[in-house]
């Protein structure tokens, strides 16, 4: 098989807790995206025989269709990762994954006898264990016997693929994304005893909205979780310095109230006098152990918990900056300044961006993070929120899938190369 | 004329010898590219640095360009200047949200599944991609030196004939 076979037929996933993302190279810059999850079909109920239903599980964009009763998801939608890991032993999630990699690679798969399979580089949570690696790797090979989907693959943390597309060998990269976020040092490789993982991405901005939402007056639209993510995008801002932020916002409320029309309804969300609270979407983000969301707290919001899952621990309240630090002095002190020196935001849960009038204000996440490290002493420190951060994991696998000639053979003791399976 | 959701990539295949893109951006400069950040531009158009294969033969781009697509000319001037240092280019249209279907009864297909088809426009084949579930389509090919003449009447007739299909959100 040839270099330039490999080339055009580079595949990306980026296997998100949340979102599910996946493309071939041919695709340019942005990758299909789906949610992380699987329905289980009752294959024995009459309706599913009437309707012709004979799949085990939907998952994709279709889903939605399929689901029935509020009771029955509880037990039959699953999300298969919990923190961007997949409990070995868990059947179900293993098939929602399997399924899900076929939905993906079938959904770009030419009919053309030219096609011999994709290059497919896989991305995984930098905390993955090896026995992720491995079973995945069997789901690859299983997928190919109805038909030649995979030629060859290789799985890279998530946080290598970002440093990947921005072409920085030593780093600090920020992965944050729905349900998780991974501090990650890199010099050339991940340092993995480095890396602090947090127990909470942009699900928990969304929890605080709902809150918000509830205390509006919205009570009604704040559980539905779509909805709600959708109203946080639209109208959460990232402080600068929260104090002198809500400030500022009660004395300008013209400035800050905006009206949030949901497309395809009559809904109209408008804060009114609580506009100020805009500011503590971003602030949860990057700090949900400021004061201000204790009241929060009393009133019954679940407050993110450190878990520990395999042999990872997830803290829950620790504040960005401090999870930077922390990891980057796991590290030698000589390459401690370079790392400060290049700090990479990913995952759609950095994407914050200044509404004209708020300059000053409100700030972008690497702004709000550069800030947050100098009030702690951090000098010189550089940071940049990824082009198009919800893509950017998903854009390194195309750019790794890319450079590694078809030929580099995968070898376990690095975990890096191509697993052939043709 | 529609405007298309769409990214074009450019794959420089270098000569036997590594090249890098410092090489291309020195050549682009000279033909009054401005260098910005990753990438370069002129008249309307953003070349940027993606990805480069490890032997350092190949170097793939991605074009941007304000209006959407670039027009033939400007295509062309640019193709011409990274053809003094690569071998050949090969030119990736991907359109997104865009009616396969239609597009391909515009070129005289008829495609319902996940197709590659090859065509014949005015000399040049062009690979077409088709991926009617995800409303993607993409169109593909070479560029050598001695292809540069064919380009601008290519690209009017092809895109000619898609700009009658109506593109989804577009």
């Amino acid at each position: 098989m040839s270099e330039e076979y490999k080339r055009s037929h580079v595949f990306g996933i980026d296997y998100g807790t949340s979102d599910f993302k996946y493309g071939p190279i041919a695709i340019g810059e942005v990758p299909e995206i789906v949610e992380n999850r699987g329905y289980f079909i009752e294959k024995t109920s009459l309706m599913s025989r009437i309707m012709g239903v004979s799949r085990e599980i939907i998952v994709g964009k279709e889903l939605p269709l399929f689901l029935e009763s509020r009771e029955d998801l509880a037990e039959r939608l699953v999300y298969p990762m919990k923190n961007g890991i997949l409990e070995k032993n868990d059947e179900k999630a293993w098939k929602v994954t399997k399924e899900l990699t076929r939905y993906a690679l079938e959904s770009f798969a030419p009919n053309d006898p030219d096609f011999v399979g994709f290059y497919v580089v896989a991305s995984l949570a930098v905390v993955a264990p090896r026995y992720m690696y491995e079973q995945l790797f069997d789901i690859f090979g299983e997928l190919n016997s109805e038909r030649m989907l995979v030629r060859a693959v290789t799985i890279i943390p998530q946080p290598l693929a970002v440093a990947i597309a921005h072409k920085t060998p030593t780093c600090v990269v920020v992965e944050s994304g729905h349900g998780n976020t991974q501090v990650c040092p890199i010099s050339m490789y991940p340092i993995r005893n480095a890396v602090v993982a947090l127990n909470r991405g942009g699900g928990a901005a969304n929890i605080l909205t709902s809150e918000i939402l509830k205390d509006a007056g919205y009570g009604d639209l704040a559980k539905e979780e779509k909805l709600v993510r959708k109203v946080k995008e639209q109208i959460g801002l990232l402080p600068r310095r929260l104090e002198e932020a809500i400030d500022y916002a009660r004395r300008n409320l013209d400035k800050v109230k905006k009206e949030v029309r949901i497309e395809g309804t009559r809904l109209r969300i408008d804060l009114g006098e609580e506009s100020w609270t805009r500011f503590l979407i971003g602030e949860y983000v990057f700090n949900p152990g400021h004061e201000i969301f204790q009241s929060y707290f009393k009133r019954g919001m679940p407050r993110p918990s450190d878990v520990k899952i395999g042999d990872t621990y997830f803290y829950g309240m620790t504040d960005m900056a401090e999870a930077i630090i922390q990891a980057v002095e796991r590290c030698s002190i000589e390459i401690q300044p370079h790392l400060y020196s290049k700090v990479i935001l990913s995952g759609g849960n950095f994407n914050w961006s200044i509404p004209r009038g708020l300059e000053g204000v409100a700030a972008t996440s690497d702004e709000k993070i550069k800030l947050m490290l100098k009030e702690k002493s951090i000098e010189n420190i550089q940071a940049i929120v990824a082009k198009e951060p919800t893509y950017s994991v998903w854009r390194g696998c195309i750019v790794y899938g890319y450079a590694v000639p078809h030929d580099f053979k995968w070898r376990w003791e690095r975990m890096e190369g191509w697993l052939n399976y043709a | 004329m529609n405007r298309y959701d769409l990214d074009i990539k450019l794959a420089c295949r270098f000569y036997q010898y590594p090249g890098s893109w410092e090489k291309i951006l020195s050549i682009l400069s000279s033909n009054g590219w401005v260098r910005a950040d990753r990438g370069a531009v002129k008249d309307g158009l953003e070349v940027n640095f993606t990805a480069e294969s490890l032997d350092g033969l190949e170097i793939l781009l991605s074009l941007k360009s304000k209006e959407g697509l670039p027009s033939p000319k400007v295509f062309r001037t640019l193709l011409e200047c990274l053809l003094t240092e690569c071998w050949y280019v090969d030119v990736y249209f991907c359109l997104r949200n865009i009616d396969v279907g239609k597009v391909s009864k515009e070129l005289g297909l008829s495609i319902k599944s996940n197709e590659v088809r090859r065509l014949k426009l005015e000399g040049s084949e062009i690979i077409f991609e088709a991926y009617p579930p995800m409303n993607k389509a993409v169109f593909s090919y070479r560029v050598g030196v001695g292809d540069i003449g064919r380009i601008e009447k290519m690209h009017i007739k092809l895109f000619g004939k898609i700009s009658n299909s109506k593109v989804k959100g577009g």
